[in-house]
């Protein structure tokens, strides 16, 4: 290997420039990123302090519309949307991660949902990659989401008994149990 | 002609049937079904059936610690997996605050390159193939043989290589792994234009992916498409220079764009984007420091501490993101893999409409699925 030393790395946050000149996103995205969605979500927007990329909890009545003014103000790319499940606190979160094609700017929105009926509305015709990421979550956790096209399983059989990423599934033929600590 | 989209409306003297197409077809390259809907040779609508390979890959995540999922990343998309390891040990990296050591970062980028090299290499043998043309079959698998013989001399294996982790690498590189390297980009940087000259050139390749299959890049956006399926409709996006990661500021590469969006465009797209992770190449191998450690130490098992964390990168097929939510405990709350495949898979049936059931398989073709990336 050559000895070569690699060009300086500057850290500073905003002021990074990669070869071709086009500025480097810094941690979460672009500086104009938090003013951008105090915007869209009034000042007293919830952010939650330690994580990366901001991350937004809302009421499910308000997703709809949040969803439809962040795909108005440049948010057209759907990352992921999956759900967590936490059976202590009786409830499961959605996660919307959503980002966009041409800056580097990204945010998550959780909705927490009641475990017992968890309902939704849907965002597939928003952004239409939510249609099978929308019937991925059904399939896994049977969380149902109001007005999608095509609800139905996507992953496993028709025919399958259970959702299998809540917690308490048991399935004693397929799943491997270990414990750790 | 087969580059003439054909009416979708259909006579009324003609009656539509399906047609199952897999699990067991050798074009859908694994378990994929598809059910066509057709009008004579025409595709009127496709309704993918996947999941054939689902090994619950989240679920499992949630029952085992940071060092032990390493091995199930490299099985998602088999062709991509260092990416795959590269994005658990970042999101790892993110959670419990490791740095990484510099000489790793840049083994991290070679080893990336290579296989996205190696992954286009089958992809272009196989598309060859999925045409009807068996000699492409041959060449790319006999150069990709060259990058195995590279990832085994240091990793020990030559397909789930399990060698990017948490802090680095696993350990350092072959003593031979800078001379190896240089050999095969000199080696196979003439090879791409002999790709051309086999294939690219040949009137029929052309004439079957010239206008067929357009994915327009607004659909593609909507779609969530990401990689060459979504560069080819001329969209700029890539996570290496959009959300850059490692040290990739630090290379001086351009992004394969077409305009197109055709089959055609794709597969451009992926031939040029060889040639630039070949420059790439090169560079890490020039800036990369001699020697340095290659791991950082980290605990034998890592507590994932309260939050939610994403990490993104780039592999062969599109982006490909993983959600982690820690509880403050040694095994994750959740892992969510989310695959390039998957979206794109999603936007075929809109692309496939209207054409001729031999474009399905070119389309496919050029979409590169990997089911069990898909399936997880």
């Amino acid at each position: 290997m050559t000895n070569e030393k690699p060009p300086e790395n500057q850290s500073t946050p905003g002021t990074n420039a990669d070869i071709s000149g086009k500025p480097i996103p810094t941690e979460s995205g672009s500086k104009e990123l938090r003013p951008k969605l105090k915007e869209i979500f009034g000042a007293d927007a919830a952010f939650a302090p330690e994580s990366d990329p901001p991350r937004i909890t809302i009421k499910p009545e308000s997703l709809r519309e949040t969803a439809t003014r962040l795909r108005e103000s440049g948010f057209d790319y759907l990352l992921l949307l999956t759900a967590v499940d936490y059976p202590d606190e009786g409830k499961i979160q959605i996660v919307y991660a959503i980002t966009n094609f041409n800056e580097a700017d990204e945010l998550t929105l959780t909705v927490d949902l009641d475990r017992n009926a968890p309902e939704i509305d849907t965002v597939s015709d928003i952004w239409r990659t939510a249609d099978w990421h929308e019937r991925e979550v059904f399939d896994l956790f049977a969380v149902r989401f109001r007005n999608h096209p095509d609800l139905r399983r996507i992953l496993l059989d028709d025919n399958w008994e259970g959702y299998p990423l809540r917690k308490d599934y048991v399935d004693n033929v397929h799943n491997v149990v270990k414990r750790h600590g | 002609m087969s580059n003439i989209p054909a009416d979708t409306s259909i006579e009324p003297d003609f009656e539509d049937y399906y047609v199952n197409m897999g699990p067991q077809h050798p074009s859908t390259h694994g378990v994929l079904r598809l059910i066509v809907k057709l009008a004579g040779e025409t595709v009127l609508g496709v309704t993918p059936h996947i999941g054939f390979v689902h090994r619950g890959i989240e679920k499992m995540a949630e029952a085992l610690t940071a060092q032990q999922f390493f091995p199930l990343t490299s099985r998602l998309d088999y062709l991509s997996a260092h990416m795959n390891n590269w994005a658990w040990a970042m999101a790892i990296e993110k959670a419990a605050g490791i740095e990484v050591p510099e000489r790793a970062e840049y083994i991290r980028i070679i080893m990336s390159e290579l296989s996205r090299i190696s992954s286009h290499q089958l992809w272009w043998g196989v598309f060859g193939m999925d045409l009807g043309a068996f000699t492409p079959f041959l060449y790319g698998f006999r150069d990709r043989e060259r990058v195995n013989d590279i990832f085994e001399k240091t990793c020990g294996v030559r397909l789930t290589m399990n060698y990017i982790c948490a802090g680095g690498v696993r350990e350092d590189v072959d003593r031979d792994f800078e001379k190896d390297v240089r050999e095969f980009t000199d080696y196979f940087e003439p090879m791409i234009d002999e790709y051309d000259r086999l294939l690219s050139g040949n009137i029929i390749i052309q004439e079957r992916t010239k206008g067929v299959g357009v994915l327009d890049p607004e659909t593609a956006k909507q779609y969530g498409c990401t990689g060459p399926t979504l560069r080819a409709g001329g969209v700029d996006y890539d996570v290496r220079k959009n959300r850059p990661y490692g040290l990739y500021p630090r290379m001086d590469f351009k992004t394969a764009v077409a305009t197109e969006g055709d089959s055609w465009a794709r597969y451009v797209v992926r031939l040029e984007e060889m040639r630039q992770s070949l420059k790439i190449i090169r560079q890490a191998l020039d800036q990369i420091p001699a020697e340095g450690p290659v791991r950082a130490k980290t605990p034998m098992n890592i507590k994932i501490p309260d939050g939610h964390y994403l990490s993104r990168v780039e592999a062969a097929r599109g982006e490909f993101a993983l959600y982690l939510v820690g509880n403050g405990k040694i095994l994750p709350q959740r892992v969510k893999l989310r695959s390039p495949g998957f979206s794109n898979l999603s936007a075929l049936p809109e692309t496939v409409k209207g054409w001729r059931i031999a474009d399905l398989v070119t389309i496919m073709s050029t979409f590169d699925l990997v089911m069990p990336d898909i399936d997880r």
